[in-house]
């Protein structure tokens, strides 16, 4: 027997996208999950670009993760130059990084989410009753996208960020009236997670071998930028050391590589997050870590839900932080000189969805290698092992529970597919 | 009448550009255009009460030619078009239109046009195919007269 469970549909002309759970004598035989990344096919343009032309390219891979693509490749490409950027420079870097985490969560969360476990087909279908809830989605995504736009630009490519600093910064009152929005969205973000600890957490999917993978963040506090990177089994490797630990494998079935660790799929996202660096949190997204910490499970994907949920108070605490940092340094100046020299240089970073890799390659000021790996390449493989546990519980169930069950393990993972094209079909 | 243009697509897949390269072209002419790339979210934050909205877009279709241009507008805008991705990630940018329109009243009264250009090649690239690339001077004739009339 062959069940096709889609995955909503991939973004792609060609080729098809879902889960497809292959059924044999005895249970779940196979399965499979088809998803078509795209950054792996746009590395190639930009081999012989300029260094800047090639870092407007990287954001236009996905019109969500633009400021991640964007601050990624820049710092990948600051290191293969040899220039570390100012201090408050990096902050308000994190600052743009941060609207991205909001927006997408948000998003995420309350469009993708919450729709599969209050019985509607899509967020369109729930507003009447849900009203509420899909306009603090809307709140919360607005002021993710409103700090991206004051500090990454108007358009979708995050211009303004460029290599030594950015191109002009928002004014002293752009950072005030930022920093008075996220306080009023705060306890939207507090509700989001109060919601999401009520949500059931399948125990079909509890996986005591769960390998989580998240980023040492510098300086010690919670966030996005640094320079190891940290497994839940002890383990720590230097971000340059990235290709003996994250080992990439063609699979037949998949477009898309799959990522191993020690031979084994491994987790990235935010509850990664969470399981590595919960100590490093702060303020009332601690006390709520704390009081919910019994649901920050690592042997649950669906966990990864209410991780980001915290995450969306963590950071918006943190965006007003920065911004109280930045307006008590002001003026600050917006980059420094840069000299294109020839060199090599790995960022990874925290993306919404988990660890976002960046290898470039630098010579007479033109890229001549590039290497991108997304967090959700590096969770397809634990995905596809997650969904056969769903599957293996449920086969014989109505196959319409057995497909919502399937999307919804996926759904935890928070896959990004949309970095291809959105055409409309007529 | 205010209007605000949409533009639609991801330039690095060839004809799926074409909103965009529209949008860029009318913007340097002067017109009110918001690049919304694949996030139609983006509306929500510059929607200043415009009383039109033209949303451009590359199109696919097996029953119309590459190059085509289909216009269509009002209630046709969602009865026609079936919104090919509904990616894990985000809903369709129709489906996401409708739901703004739920939110904010404004919106819900707003007069809509869909400007969509039926594309050929939707491949790695940022290069419009030679139909595609024809039909631009046509598409943004056709906004122009829309937002005059």
């Amino acid at each position: 027997m062959y069940i096709p469970i889609t995955v909503d549909h991939i973004a792609r002309v060609e080729g098809k996208g879902g889960i497809e759970i292959v059924m044999g004598d005895e249970g779940v035989k196979e399965v499979k999950l088809n998803i078509i990344e795209g950054p792996r096919f746009f590395e190639a343009i930009t081999i012989g670009k300029k260094l800047d032309e090639a870092l407007a390219v990287y954001p236009r891979i996905c019109s969500f993760c633009s400021a991640a693509h964007k601050l990624t490749a820049l710092e990948a490409a600051e290191k293969a130059i040899g220039f570390t950027p100012r201090e408050e420079i990096q902050k308000l870097r994190e600052l743009l990084y941060i609207g991205d985490m909001i927006e997408s969560h948000a998003l995420h969360l309350y469009l993708l989410v919450l729709p599969d476990y209050l019985g509607y087909p899509d967020p369109l279908s729930m507003v009447d009753r849900y009203k509420r809830e899909i306009e603090y989605a809307m709140k919360l995504k607005n002021i993710g996208s409103k700090i991206m736009d004051v500090l990454g630009s108007r358009a979708i490519h995050q211009e303004n960020a460029v290599l030594g600093g950015f191109g002009k910064l928002p004014s002293r009152a752009q950072f005030e009236e930022l920093r008075k929005e996220l306080k009023e969205i705060l306890p939207l973000a507090e509700y989001t997670v109060e919601l999401f600890a009520k949500l059931e957490q399948f125990r079909e999917v509890e996986d005591k071998e769960n390998v989580h993978m998240a980023i040492k963040p510098r300086g010690g506090i919670y966030g996005i930028y640094g320079d190891y990177v940290k497994v839940s089994d002890g383990f720590e490797f230097p971000v340059e050391n990235y290709k003996e630990w994250i080992v990439e494998r063609v699979v037949e079935h998949s477009f898309a590589k799959h990522s191993f660790y020690k031979e084994k799929p491994f987790m990235v996202g935010a509850i990664s997050r969470i399981v590595n660096n919960a100590d490093l949190l702060y303020g009332k997204a601690k006390a709520l870590y704390e009081r919910y910490r019994d649901l920050f499970r690592y042997d649950n994907c669906f966990a990864n839900n209410l991780a980001q949920a915290l995450e969306l108070v963590y950071f918006t605490e943190k965006a007003i932080d920065i911004i109280d940092e930045t307006l008590a340094r002001w003026p600050i100046r917006e980059r420094d000189a840069v000299e294109i020299k020839d060199g090599f240089g790995v960022s990874i970073t925290e993306a919404p969805r988990g660890l976002l890799v960046y290898a470039l390659e630098v010579k007479n000021g033109r890229v001549s290698y590039a290497d991108i790996i997304t967090p959700t390449a590096m969770n397809l493989a634990i995905m596809e092992r997650h969904v056969r546990m769903m599957a293996e519980k449920h086969y014989q169930d109505d196959p319409d529970r057995l497909k919502l069950l399937s999307e919804m393990v996926v759904r935890a993972f928070d896959p990004c597919i949309s970095c291809s094209v959105h055409v409309v079909k007529l | 009448m205010r209007t605000l243009i949409l533009a639609l697509g991801n330039e690095l897949m060839r004809d799926d550009g074409v909103g965009l390269k529209i949008g860029r072209i009318l913007a340097e002419k002067g017109y009110n255009v918001l690049e919304v790339g694949t996030d139609i979210f983006k509306l929500q934050n510059y929607y200043n009460g415009e009383e039109r909205l033209v949303i451009i877009d590359a199109i696919l279709s097996e029953k119309f030619e590459p190059g085509k241009i289909i216009h269509l507008k009002g209630e046709e805008v969602f009865e026609k078009l079936k919104a090919e991705i509904r990616s894990a990630h985000f809903m369709g940018a129709v489906d996401g239109l409708k739901l703004m329109m739920v939110l904010d009243k404004r919106l819900a009264k707003v007069e809509i046009h869909f400007i969509g250009i039926v594309a050929k090649e939707v491949e790695l690239g940022m290069k419009l195919s030679r139909e595609v690339e024809n039909a631009v001077p046509k598409v943004v004739e056709l906004v122009e007269k829309i937002v005059r009339s």
